[in-house]
């Protein structure tokens, strides 16, 4: 009888801690973030967001806009910025800008101009960040340039499938 | 007949080329002295250069600098005030030894005109009579100890106490002045309300507010925003303080003070500071609330009186 009054507290104990196991919590002491820390460029900082539809996966994306302040002149300001397509269910970067875009302008484009039922990203920007002015700072003058970001194929470049498309 | 006209054309030429008003031909120069010398991001070289030419270019000031040895060296820095009417201090560096606090704080409380210009509102926290001279700033580590914020709120001040700390800006915009002691010296006569070319707008200021009058303000976040005031310490002297006049140092510009209106409330400011009165006419292009206007040049225009 002992055994089995012995046998029982030990089986309880086991669930017990099993059942301790199962509702166990991590602590982020630092929270979350929808921002996955490989899209955070230093020195730049989140602008602001938007969802879309930017590959055949029905996830949407979430393409996010980084940057900084470059500049402040009478008529117009300066900025640096990229843009991070992230994949709104697993997080995952899709693709982020190889390098910088520079103008007077944070923006956010994403239409689906070609009506292939994906949104593509539309960036205007300076070319080089080369520009010049006159001696009071004012009549910007640079070379501008039109880019479009979209989703291609597995090979091929710009948005990246995730590992479920290529499932 | 020839002499008489002779005598009239004189009397008109005169009366034509007088710089700001007939007062200002016969009296003195003010005598002002720029105190600056650090600020960590702005270019305070070329708005002191600005200010010394808005005010020479008037006729009614003559102008120094006292500027400080930097960021490091302060405790070399022994400005003379004596002489001079007003201080126009722009300045975001390190605190003053006492011997020059003290002074500084002797020279308004015997009368003297203190004039206070965007950033200055930011150094020096830790100097209790700067803070009560200036009556409200920002940054630095200012907090619910200095004092409450203070806005304006259908036409009452505000006294807001909720923990905190001061100081806030945004990007960089033009903005609608809003006069809120039309009748005070420095604003009688001018537009009410006046569009103010690009500049950084401080707000959330927050201090002692002992003796302040608030004379202009804009709407940011939802706040009528002090942007103007004066503070009439109980022991003597005239501060008006300006937190316009933005000067980036990124790149080095100065146009927030090629603004029309902050060049005559700047001269007004600094008159009423030195004298107590504003003696000054109002120009025909100060601007109004559809439209700015600039002189940069930083001299009125032939037609402005």
């Amino acid at each position: 009888m002992k055994k089995i009054l012995f046998l029982c507290i030990i089986a309880l104990c086991g669930f017990a801690v099993q059942a301790n196991a199962q509702i166990g919590v991590t602590m982020h002491t630092e929270g979350w973030s929808n921002i996955p820390p490989e899209a955070q460029k230093r020195g730049y900082y989140f602008q602001w967001s938007e969802l879309a539809q930017m590959d055949d996966d029905p996830a949407l994306e979430e393409v996010m806009l980084f940057g900084k302040d470059n500049g402040h002149y009478a008529t117009y300001d300066l900025f640096k910025y990229y843009y991070a397509v992230v994949d709104n269910y697993t997080k995952e970067i899709e693709y982020i800008s190889p390098t910088e875009y520079f103008s007077e302008a944070y923006s956010l484009v994403l239409e689906d101009r070609n009506n292939d039922g994906r949104s593509e990203l539309y960036i205007t920007y300076i070319q080089d960040g080369t520009f010049s002015t006159d001696e009071r700072g004012y009549a910007l003058n640079g070379k501008r340039c039109y880019e479009r970001i979209e989703w291609q194929a597995p090979e091929q470049t710009n948005v990246q499938p995730t590992k479920r498309n290529k499932k | 007949m020839r002499v008489r006209d002779i005598i009239i054309a004189t009397a008109a030429a005169m009366l034509f080329c007088t710089p700001l008003s007939a007062q200002s031909a016969e009296k003195e120069p003010i005598k002002a002295v720029i105190v600056a010398g650090a600020d960590g991001s702005h270019y305070w070289q070329g708005a002191c250069d600005v200010m010394k030419q808005i005010l020479e270019n008037s006729g009614m000031f003559t102008v120094d600098f006292a500027f400080t040895p930097g960021w490091n060296g302060i405790e070399n820095y022994n400005p003379d005030f004596s002489g001079y009417d007003i201080i126009i201090i722009n300045y975001g560096g390190p605190t003053f030894t006492e011997p020059v606090r003290r002074k500084f704080e002797k020279f308004v409380a015997d009368g003297g005109g203190l004039v206070v210009i965007h950033s200055s509102v930011v150094p020096m926290a830790d100097w209790k009579e700067y803070n009560e001279l200036i009556g409200m700033g920002a940054w630095d580590g200012r907090d619910e100890k200095v004092g409450p914020y203070l806005y304006w709120e259908d036409g009452e001040y505000v006294y807001d106490y909720t923990p905190g700390g001061a100081g806030y800006h945004g990007l960089q915009h033009e903005v609608t002045i809003n006069h809120r002691a039309p009748e005070h010296p420095i604003l009688k006569g001018l537009n009410p309300n006046w569009r103010h070319f690009k500049d950084e707008i401080y707000t959330r200021m927050r201090g002692p507010v002992k003796n302040i009058e608030i004379l202009a303000t804009a709407y940011e976040r939802g706040r009528h925003e002090p942007l103007m005031w004066t503070v009439t310490p109980e022991s003597g002297g005239r501060v008006f303080v300006d937190l316009l006049g933005h000067c980036g140092s990124d790149p080095n510009m100065v146009y927030s003070m090629e603004c029309t209106g902050f060049q005559v409330t700047l001269l007004r400011g600094c008159e009423w500071a030195a004298t107590g009165e504003v003696t000054q006419a109002v120009p025909k292009d100060f601007p109004n609330e559809k439209h700015l206007s600039l002189r940069p040049d930083f001299k009125a225009p032939h037609h402005a009186y």
